[in-house]
């Protein structure tokens, strides 16, 4: 509870003006970490299953009635995606983020509901029974057709607490491949239109490389390292920094 | 009233491109209910080359042309803001036979204000095709030639002229309104040259066009050719 901030190490939760508030979530809750950023912004792990009632909890019984976003962070190397939902406190002008470890997951490839554009049977097959959503496996686990195991980690949803939050939820489904059950339009589009890759924000999507092979690119463009290109036109005699 | 054929995207015999089928979302042609005589009003028949007047018809025609130049107002991209200031006094594109217009079939000069993402791109393309000839594209900013800063961007296309012909680029992140109105004389130079033939490149490269676009625009949910 005492652990300082990793920004400016100076504000611990117990000095912030949400030391209140942290007292009253720990008494009901189990709290896996929590720091708090600087005086008006703290963050708490919570599980999955403590997640929904200590966000109702927090919005209904201590006043964090504004949900300011909710958005993921791809940690790959351990496996899972942190959700990160940062509510508002009108009152005490402070900000809590509560942060959600779920588990990756496989990465599952998207068909669009508007139509597979050149669909093939092989991608077909993976198509889970009974999903209108499309799903499909990753490529790997498409020949194993009808296995239960999901496609798409999945979380609980908030959109009954906030309505807008669906909205994000979609965009989460889309850009990260986090499926919301029950969020409305949950299925839809929402930026891409007939994306039929893993999800791009996911960070073992290549974004170069899928660029390169779909985007005509055109030839000749050249990178320069900003401090070796600005030493050689402007101060070329001078030695380089050590720090360079 | 004869009645109305329903003619749906997989069934047209145009089709182009590499063979995939619009599927999916149920289109409706905008001329579907209409009367057999009424319905070439809303032609999606592909385009066709135009041919030049005979010498000096075509040679004032050019100068009309480049002497009014009514871009289409459509900001495709964050170099719109560039337009807001051309058109206010200190700029004063009016003094150049420049208007904007609010729909493309008014349209003849299409500005792509900069990066051009894939569901852009998919407007970019209905509303070239709804110009009318002669069109042309000013194609704005660092990211209409080779993608700029978003060159490798999952969602942004890297080069315009292979989705739709471009007359003159203007290169910057962000060209100035100085620069465009250079452009736009740039452009007024080229019409007059009788060199503005960006709508008939399109119809005369058509499939290759079609193919680059449908590379990109998966769900493709569109006549092949609009009006």
């Amino acid at each position: 509870m005492s652990k300082e901030s990793g920004l400016n190490g100076t504000v611990t939760l117990e000095q912030s003006r949400l030391a209140g508030t942290m007292q009253e979530i720990e008494r009901r809750f189990e709290l896996t970490d929590a720091y708090a950023q600087r005086d008006s912004l703290g963050f708490v792990t919570v599980s999955r299953k403590d997640a929904v009632p200590l966000i109702t909890h927090m919005r209904d019984y201590l006043g964090f009635t504004h949900l300011v976003l909710v958005t993921a962070v791809d940690v790959m190397e351990r496996g899972i995606l942190r959700l990160v939902y940062l509510l508002h406190n009108h009152g005490l002008c402070a900000d809590i983020g509560i942060q959600v470890e779920i588990p990756r997951g496989d990465n599952p490839v998207t068909v669009s509901r508007s139509g597979d554009a050149d669909g093939s049977e092989e991608s077909r097959a993976g198509t889970r029974p009974g999903h209108d959503g499309d799903t499909l496996f990753a490529p790997g686990l498409a020949s194993t057709a009808g296995v239960s195991k999901p496609a798409y980690t999945e979380m609980d949803s908030i959109h009954h607490l906030w309505a807008q939050a669906a909205t994000y939820q979609r965009e989460m489904k889309e850009m990260y491949g986090v499926h919301f059950p029950g969020s409305p339009r949950i299925d839809d589009e929402f930026a891409l239109e007939g994306w039929k890759d893993i999800p791009p924000m996911r960070r073992d999507f290549d974004t170069l490389a899928y660029s390169e092979r779909t985007f005509f690119p055109r030839p000749g463009r050249e990178t320069h390292d900003p401090v070796e290109y600005m030493k050689q036109n402007m101060y070329p005699d001078e030695p380089t920094p050590p720090s360079a | 009233m004869s009645e109305a054929k329903i003619v749906r995207p997989d069934e047209r015999e145009d089709k182009v491109g590499d063979g995939r089928e619009a599927v999916g979302r149920a289109i409706r042609l905008a001329n579907l209910d209409l009367p057999e005589a009424d319905r070439e009003l809303y032609c999606d028949a592909r385009p066709q080359a135009v041919k030049p007047y005979n010498g000096i018809l075509e040679k004032f025609a050019n100068w009309a042309r480049a002497n009014s130049l009514w871009i289409l107002g459509f900001g495709t991209g964050c170099g719109a803001i560039e337009l807001r200031p051309l058109m206010t006094s200190r700029f004063d594109m009016y003094r150049y036979g420049i208007q904007p217009r609010p729909t493309p079939r008014q349209s003849g000069v299409f500005i792509i204000g900069g990066y051009a993402s894939v569901k852009t791109l998919k407007r970019i393309v209905r509303s070239y095709e709804q110009m009318q000839n002669p069109k042309f594209v000013l194609a704005l900013g660092s990211c209409t030639i080779n993608g700029g800063m978003y060159w490798d961007s999952y969602n942004t296309i890297n080069r315009l002229d292979h989705y739709i012909p471009v007359d003159v680029y203007i290169a910057g992140c962000m060209p100035r309104p100085e620069a465009l109105i250079a452009g736009f004389n740039k452009l007024k130079e080229i019409i007059r040259a009788g060199k503005g033939e960006g709508a008939n490149k399109y119809a005369e490269n058509f499939d290759w066009y079609k193919a680059n676009q449908k590379k990109v625009i998966r769900d493709w949910n569109m006549p092949d050719y609009n009006w």
